[in-house]
């Protein structure tokens, strides 16, 4: 869950991804990003939603992204990955990068239950809780809302 | 559940569907499996994954055969660096150094079983092994852009008719599965090559940067249905756009 009205846009959360997966603290190797209007004082941190129907899983073709029943999360298998990029052209959020110097897709993958992004942001904006029904409620009105601001957009 | 034992020591596998070498490797045994690509179906044509299976009932009788294509029988007693193995491997190896003797990872290969000096003549400027793992990443792209053409030694990859291929999308998984980098694929100025043919590449409507060739994008479209406006903008910019709504919602 992500508060955006909270976000200082620190780039704390995306050190600590990139660090956390590349043993690197450069934020073009993290996962998540905080998008800033810095003349507005506002950011929003953004990483991959786990999405219910994911684009990027349906486009791949050998099977390497899959979505655990259980938890939810969506997770490429490197091994399995053919390195075709479709999945980063097809997500509509833009959550799937490709790594040049590695030559490998990667994603959030919520490093395994403990996602060094919460641990590390100072202000709480983004959260990492089990789905209450007041957290299911307000993650509704704020979908509902985006959908509406979506079309208008396009 | 399968019990086999794999140079002596005893395995127990719960997924019937796993091959010998996914077990092999599992257990942290290395052997060499050029044309083994976890993603694809196994083909067994580089035949260096071979390993020498037994069973007491055999009495005393073995059989090579191409672990990546052996499914997991019980009982099975596996060698994978018998003397017997070594030599086969060590022969394949020669043989393919012969055809492609400027590979790194032949000679690599050849360093690791004493297989240096070749007792075949040599093939100029051949890089390709003949493994198929283009080929099948090709054909579960659900592409086929490229294929093995013609028999014996002549047999080789290549498009049909080796004209530029038309239904290729340019997205280089088959230079990407290649496991002796024989398939070029460059890029320069918006341009990427491969297979003789040029692919334009898109240029993200938003900051400009080059991320992915218009016939990926169009093969997304046409196959998924997804409008082809909405894939003009690059990974990051995806992303700021979709910001870019979130801060409406939070903020407006
Ligand atoms: S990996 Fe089994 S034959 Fe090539």
């Amino acid at each position: 869950m992500i508060y955006p009205e909270k976000c200082i846009g620190c780039s704390s959360c995306e050190l600590a991804c990139s660090f956390q997966h590349t043993g690197e603290f450069r934020p073009t190797k993290s996962r998540i990003s905080a998008i800033r209007w810095p003349k507005m004082g506002v950011s929003v941190p953004l990483t991959c939603l786990q999405c219910e129907d994911p684009s990027c899983m349906k486009v791949c073709m050998v099977g390497a992204i899959t979505k655990d029943k259980e938890t939810g999360l969506v997770s490429i298998n490197q091994e399995k990955c053919i390195g075709c990029r479709l999945c980063t052209a097809a997500c509509p959020f833009g959550n799937i990068n490709y790594d040049p110097e590695e030559a490998i897709v990667f994603k959030c993958d919520l490093c395994d239950g403990e996602p060094q992004c919460v641990e590390f942001c100072p202000n709480n904006a983004i959260e990492y809780r089990e789905a209450t029904d007041a957290l299911l409620q307000r993650k509704k009105k704020v979908s509902a809302k985006f959908a509406e601001i979506l079309e208008e957009v396009r | 559940m399968i019990k086999i034992r794999v140079n002596g020591k005893p395995v127990a596998i719960h997924d019937e569907d796993k091959t010998l070498l996914d077990v092999i490797k599992e257990i942290g045994i290395n052997i060499p499996a050029l044309c083994y690509h976890p993603g694809l179906p196994a083909r067994g044509s580089c035949r260096l994954c071979v390993v020498e299976i037994t069973k007491p009932s055999w009495n005393g009788r073995s059989k090579i055969v191409t672990s990546c294509l052996y499914p997991c029988e019980d009982g099975l007693e596996v060698l994978t660096h018998s003397p017997k193995v070594i030599k086969l491997r060590k022969v394949i190896i020669k043989l393919l150094l012969a055809r492609c003797s400027d590979s790194k990872e032949l000679q690599e290969l050849a360093l690791q079983y004493n297989a240096d000096v070749s007792r075949f003549g040599t093939k100029e400027n051949e890089k390709c092994i003949l493994c198929g793992l283009c080929t099948r990443a090709c054909e579960e792209m659900g592409i086929e852009a490229i294929s093995m053409v013609n028999r014996g030694w002549k047999k080789e990859v290549a498009p049909p008719y080796y004209e530029p291929p038309e239904n290729c999308i340019g997205c280089g998984a088959c230079a990407e599965v290649c496991p002796v980098g024989a398939i070029e694929l460059t890029e320069t100025n918006g341009i990427r090559r491969i297979w003789n043919r040029e692919f334009e590449i898109q240029k993200c409507v938003e900051c400009g940067k080059y991320f992915a060739t218009v016939a990926q994008l169009e093969h997304l479209h046409n196959k998924y249905g997804i409008p082809l406006k909405d894939l003009k903008t690059c990974p990051e910019c995806s992303k700021k756009r979709v910001g870019t709504v979130l801060k409406k919602t939070f903020f407006d």
